[in-house]
């Protein structure tokens, strides 16, 4: 194996038990500081270095997560030691929860057709429950910490104590890219908005005109596209369990790659659908501006799926090769 | 186990201790100039005090949390970035004030006879 490749494990499995904030500064001063140490044992040899001397220097920059605990401030609600875990246990607990709230409404919509009722109510059910349940796994978490912390970092170094650490156990740098959180909240605020006016406000979409000093409001959408509405609140819903994924792991990964690209072929489907089963619009005459305009999203939206498809191939072959 | 043994897990707790305090004080006093990670490690090593990586590299950050280093970017050899440290005007007279304790400390153990030359 490269010897970079060995870097980068090392750096990753550093970043990897730190908070997402501190990860990239942190991981890029590692990275300038084994190259420090790798210039000044080889003299210079850059890329060359041999494989040796890099586990070496790994070797005295010690276990990825002791040097990240002592990164890490050290009074700290969950520390770095537990943090791992914590990360693990809240995924699972908070997707599990948030699958069940998605059934829920799946089943409500999809195979019942039963517009939301309350939807800020549902919403509010749902981020209630989530904040509650991780607000519960933080103060568990906190007292483990608190009152335990002593025991378990013995037992931990005892534990250490009896296998030496060696650097070739490092695990393989997962294929990952780290989220833009800007980016995936606004998303979800955007389907958020979108779900809620669709299925509550629908007489919102609608042109307004003031004749005679009166305003008359006349709907948009024909009553053909309320057959879409369930198919739509489902498009917009599940890319927020995703992005809420994505946020709690703290990296893009294979999987949720894939599963990104699925649903973007899902909205291609119901795009297909919407062109296919007209009309959209109450107006007749502005049918064919929302026929071009869906065609021209759909197009858009095919050549973005094949983008996303290669790219993700591409960066999967890489990962093999430096397999 | 005897009384009188040493567990080496208490000495070696005691003993990081005892350099955790003096690391962080050679650490300021030696980046009165602009340092680098492995400059610093280099110079503590050359004049004896030898700190490990895993102590010193985030000891160096830890520092900066604490307004007493400064840092900066900068790319070396036009081939990759390094991060330098030094004192920050807060950190020039927090040193000050620490070598006026350690010399404190430094005559209350002469007088205690532990620290006669």
């Amino acid at each position: 194996m490269k010897a970079q490749e060995w870097i980068d494990r090392y750096v990753f499995a550093v970043g990897e038990a730190l908070p997402l904030h501190e990860r990239k500064d942190v991981e890029a001063e590692i990275r300038s500081l084994i190259h420090d140490e790798l210039d000044a044992r080889s003299n210079g040899a850059g890329e060359d270095v041999d494989e040796t001397v890099v586990l070496e220097v790994l070797q005295h920059f010690g276990r990825p997560e002791e040097l990240a605990a002592r990164y890490h401030a050290p009074r700290s609600l969950i520390g770095p030691a537990l943090y791992p875990i914590f990360r693990i246990v809240s995924t699972i607990v908070l997707t599990v929860l948030f699958g069940v709230w998605l059934f829920g409404v799946a089943i409500d919509v999809g195979m019942y057709q039963r517009p939301f009722t309350n939807p800020l109510g549902m919403f509010g059910d749902l981020i209630g429950g989530l904040l509650q349940t991780f607000g519960t796994l933080v103060l568990i978490f906190a007292l483990v910490e608190t009152f335990l912390r002593g025991q378990l970092e013995a037992e931990i170094a005892a534990e250490r104590k009896k296998e030496p650490w060696n650097p070739k156990s490092l695990p393989k740098v997962e294929s990952t890219e780290r989220p833009k959180i800007g980016e995936l909240v606004i998303g979800i605020g955007f389907n958020l908005i979108a779900i809620l006016i669709f299925n509550a406000y629908p007489q919102w979409i609608s042109a307004i005109f003031v004749r005679d000093g009166e305003i008359t409001r006349m709907p948009l959408l024909s009553e053909n596209f309320a057959v879409f509405v369930p198919w739509l609140t489902l498009l917009w819903t599940l890319p927020i369990a995703l992005s809420v994924l994505v946020l709690i792991r703290g990296r893009w990964q294979p999987l949720t790659r894939w599963l990104q690209i699925g649903l973007s072929v899902f909205g291609i489907a119901i795009l297909g659908w919407m062109l296919v089963s007209g009309p959209l619009l109450a107006w007749e005459a502005l049918e064919p501006v929302a026929t071009i305009i869906i065609a021209i999203v759909f197009a858009v939206a095919i050549i973005d799926v094949a983008v996303q498809v290669f790219r993700q191939i591409r960066r999967q072959a890489r990962d093999m090769q430096s397999a | 186990m005897s009384n009188n043994s040493i567990d080496a897990s208490i000495y070696e707790n005691l003993t990081s201790e005892l350099r955790r305090g003096l690391s962080m004080l050679a650490v300021l006093s030696q980046c009165e100039e602009l340092q680098y990670g492995y400059s610093l490690k280099q110079r503590l090593g050359e004049a004896g005090l030898d700190v490990s990586e895993g102590t010193l590299y985030p000891l160096l950050r830890r520092l900066e949390g604490q307004g007493l280093l400064e840092s900066r970017w900068e790319v070396v050899d036009d081939q990759r970035p390094r991060r330098y440290y030094q004192l920050s005007a807060t950190g020039r007279a927090t040193l000050a004030q620490l070598l006026d304790e350690w010399k404190n400390l430094v005559a209350s153990l002469e007088r205690l006879g532990i620290a006669k030359e």
